[in-house]
């Protein structure tokens, strides 16, 4: 077309000779209509940046879930305890073992477990012992042991748990209990042999025992108001040092407190004469820790003249503050040491706001009366690494570690700010001027001149406190940032991180 | 902008992206919000032109090619096609056509005797305002979009010599701005 080059060109509005409206508001119309006519369906890489909600959003979840769900059932020993209450009775495990009679199946493991120097008098009651009806039973899984409580009237013992750990001597009575040619005493026991009844109420266990005989030995669950004896049935056994006991209940109505609610199993180490230490490994007695995998979070601290931008690479708005979400592997080397590794996906590293790129003059708009000259900068003001910080801990004290170790970072993008000097060809005076925020992605000649391997070494202090970690890192770059030969400075990334780490998985040594 | 810059927008603008979008947007505001609005009497209607010409733009700017021209030129081609689209389908025929069918003594183009050329950029607007709509994008496009008698008849939809009468007519209206300008 012959008009094709002969338009006007004014592209600031000081050169326009007309007033015109602000672009501003012209943009907002357009983008009204860009929104209808042509919506965003979706933004590439934005499931990398979804990450940055997942992980905290994971480890909260995670929390919850450990405090809500799987924490109550967890007591000292690590057992899961399950209780199910059915109303009614059932005959068939009505039977009662003699003295010295042979226990009851499910309990009787547990007896056998107890082992070493006596058998448990009265594990046998756990499904035995109940007039009414009930029936408890023991299960293993593994290093658990779930314990299903069929409650039938009138029973004894019940709840008794009682760990195979190593011995004290714990005397129980009820009926029914000496075996194997030990002195097994239970308090608690319920009902009594000689025609005693048993009662628990509220924290404890009320036993009112009409029959001769003497309950003892007693935890704040299961001591009894009145405590007997049961001469016949008495023997005495190892019993574990932890034992859980089932309290909170009343019955005072035996035959009939089946349906009443079972409260919480307590841990009662005061039921037993004495204390046996903890197995090695931990006061959890599960054997020492060699594995943890988990996830970090944290915050990223401006220091050394950097300056703190809330916005992402692509000019959207942070919503939260800048944070550092990761995963992590844990190895333990014995007590005082392990390795921590991990990594950080779209970490950000604040920098200084420093020029990077720029152009002169090379830009030209035509117009009929003049020319126009551009001048672009590019400054530098934040990095987006990937992480892979290998971290070595020591511990000095219980629960504090401090640790060392290096870190190698990859930069995956940046966000820049772009200025722009329009000035007519020949004149120093600028005519108009403008900024963009620009994503480095997206400026490939920028982003060529900075690092993209980075190495950096870390120092860090750390507390634990069982699953959580909360850690004050420093890294410090071996390197700079700008590739060099680009001229100008050569400044290093550094920065100070506040962490905090959960351990979603762990897994110890069997014993 | 950087042709190295121009080139990121570009696909930035095919990605959809807002942010591209809006750069390039306000990069061409003002030249194509000045082309419009000599078509228009008002900022408006200028804007809302600019703004459908954009969405074009947008639309279909993976049909660019760079061996084809300057990407600025595509855009204000666009820009103004849009424009006159807009012209021709607001404005009733009767304003568009003259009384007479005649043009004689106008030439076939403006480029070898462009009295408006040599005009300040700011009285353009002041002579476009003093014309009707229709002898004013007629006007516009002889004598400032470089456009032919004959470009102007195929895409205002008019004959020749309608074309030619509204020159005349924009010139005889004009006389007193043009003379005084040139004797300054």
């Amino acid at each position: 077309m012959s008009g094709e080059n002969k338009h006007n060109s004014f592209f600031t509005p000081e050169d326009s000779p007309i007033p015109v409206p602000p672009a501003e508001d012209a943009w907002s119309l357009m983008r009204q209509r860009l929104d209808t006519g042509m919506p965003i369906m979706k933004v590439k890489g934005s499931w990398l940046r979804s990450f940055r909600w997942l992980a905290p959003a994971a480890a909260v979840a995670g929390v919850t879930v450990w405090l809500v769900v799987y924490k109550p059932l967890r007591r000292d020993t690590g057992r899961v305890v399950k209780e199910r209450v059915s109303v009614g009775t059932k005959n068939s495990e009505t039977r009662r073992p003699e003295a010295g009679g042979k226990s009851e199946a499910g309990a009787g493991e547990r007896v056998r477990a107890a082992g070493a120097s006596g058998t448990e008098a009265g594990e046998g009651e756990e499904s035995g012992l109940k007039p009414g009806g009930g029936k408890d039973s023991v299960k293993r899984r593994g290093s658990e042991t779930v314990i299903t409580d069929r409650r039938g009237g009138g029973q004894a013992g019940r709840n008794g748990v009682v760990s195979p750990a190593a011995g004290a001597t714990v005397k129980r009575s009820g009926e029914g209990i000496g075996q194997a040619g030990s002195t097994a005493e239970r308090s608690g026991g319920g009902i009594a042999e000689s025609g005693g009844t048993a009662e628990r109420s509220g924290g404890g266990t009320r036993i009112s025992g009409k029959g001769k005989g003497r309950q003892r030995g007693g935890s704040e669950g299961s001591r009894g108001r009145n405590e007997r004896e049961h001469p016949r049935h008495e023997g005495r056994a190892q019993i574990p040092p932890l034992a859980l006991i089932g309290s909170g209940y009343d019955r005072s109505s035996p035959g009939s407190y089946a349906s009443l609610p079972v409260g919480r199993l307590k841990t009662v180490k005061s039921l037993l004469p004495g204390k046996a230490s903890p197995a090695k490994g931990g006061k959890e007695g599960k054997g020492e820790q060699i594995l943890a995998f988990g996830v970090w979070d944290g915050l990223n601290f401006a220091m050394d003249g950097q300056t703190v931008y809330r916005y992402t690479s692509s000019d959207g708005p942070d919503l939260l503050v800048d944070h550092l979400p990761g995963a992590y592997v844990r190895m333990y080397l014995g007590d005082r040491v392990y390795i921590d590794a991990g990594v950080r996906l779209y970490s950000p590293q604040y920098t200084r706001f420093q020029r990077i790129d720029s152009t002169g003059g090379t830009d030209t708009v035509y117009s009929p009366f003049q020319v126009t000259v551009k001048d672009t900068v590019v400054s530098l003001e934040k990095l987006y690494y990937t992480d892979i910080p290998l971290t070595v801990y020591y511990r000095v004290v219980a629960g504090l570690y401090l640790g060392g170790g290096l870190q190698y970072s990859r930069l995956w993008d940046g966000a820049a700010v772009e200025r722009f000097d329009s000035r007519p060809n020949g004149s120093s005076i600028v005519g108009s001027s403008g900024n963009w925020n620009l994503d480095l992605k997206y400026d490939p000649g920028a982003l060529a001149r900075l690092r993209r391997s980075d190495w950096r070494v870390l120092l860090d202090v750390a507390y634990r406190w069982k699953r959580v970690t909360l850690d004050l890192r420093y890294q410090q770059s071996l390197t700079s940032y700008v590739r060099p030969g680009q001229g100008g400075s050569s400044p290093h990334n550094s920065s100070l991180q506040l962490n905090l780490s959960y351990d979603i998985w762990r897994q110890r040594r069997k014993k | 902008m950087l042709a190295l810059d121009l080139q990121q927008v570009i696909q930035g603008c095919v990605r959809n992206e807002r942010v591209s979008q809006e750069r390039l947007y306000k990069e061409y505001y003002v030249p194509l919000f000045c082309m419009c609005r000599r078509f228009f009497e008002n900022d408006h209607e200028a804007i809302e032109s600019v703004n459908d010409g954009m969405m074009k733009v947008f639309g279909h700017i993976t049909d660019y090619r760079p061996e084809k021209g300057q990407f600025f030129n595509w855009v204000y081609t666009i820009v103004r096609h849009t424009a006159i689209d807009k012209v021709r389908a607001s404005m009733r025929p009767s304003i568009l056509s003259g009384p007479y069918d005649t043009g004689e003594g106008v030439p076939e183009t403006a480029a070898d005797h462009n009295p408006i050329a040599a005009l300040e950029r700011k009285d353009l607007y002041i002579l476009l305002d003093q014309l009707n709509p229709g002898t004013r994008v007629i006007c516009n496009l002889y004598y400032i979009e470089g456009y032919s008698v004959k470009e102007i008849a195929e895409n205002v939809g008019l004959t020749a010599g309608t074309i030619k009468w509204h020159l005349s007519e924009s010139r005889k209206k004009l006389k007193s701005v043009l003379e005084s300008h040139f004797n300054r």
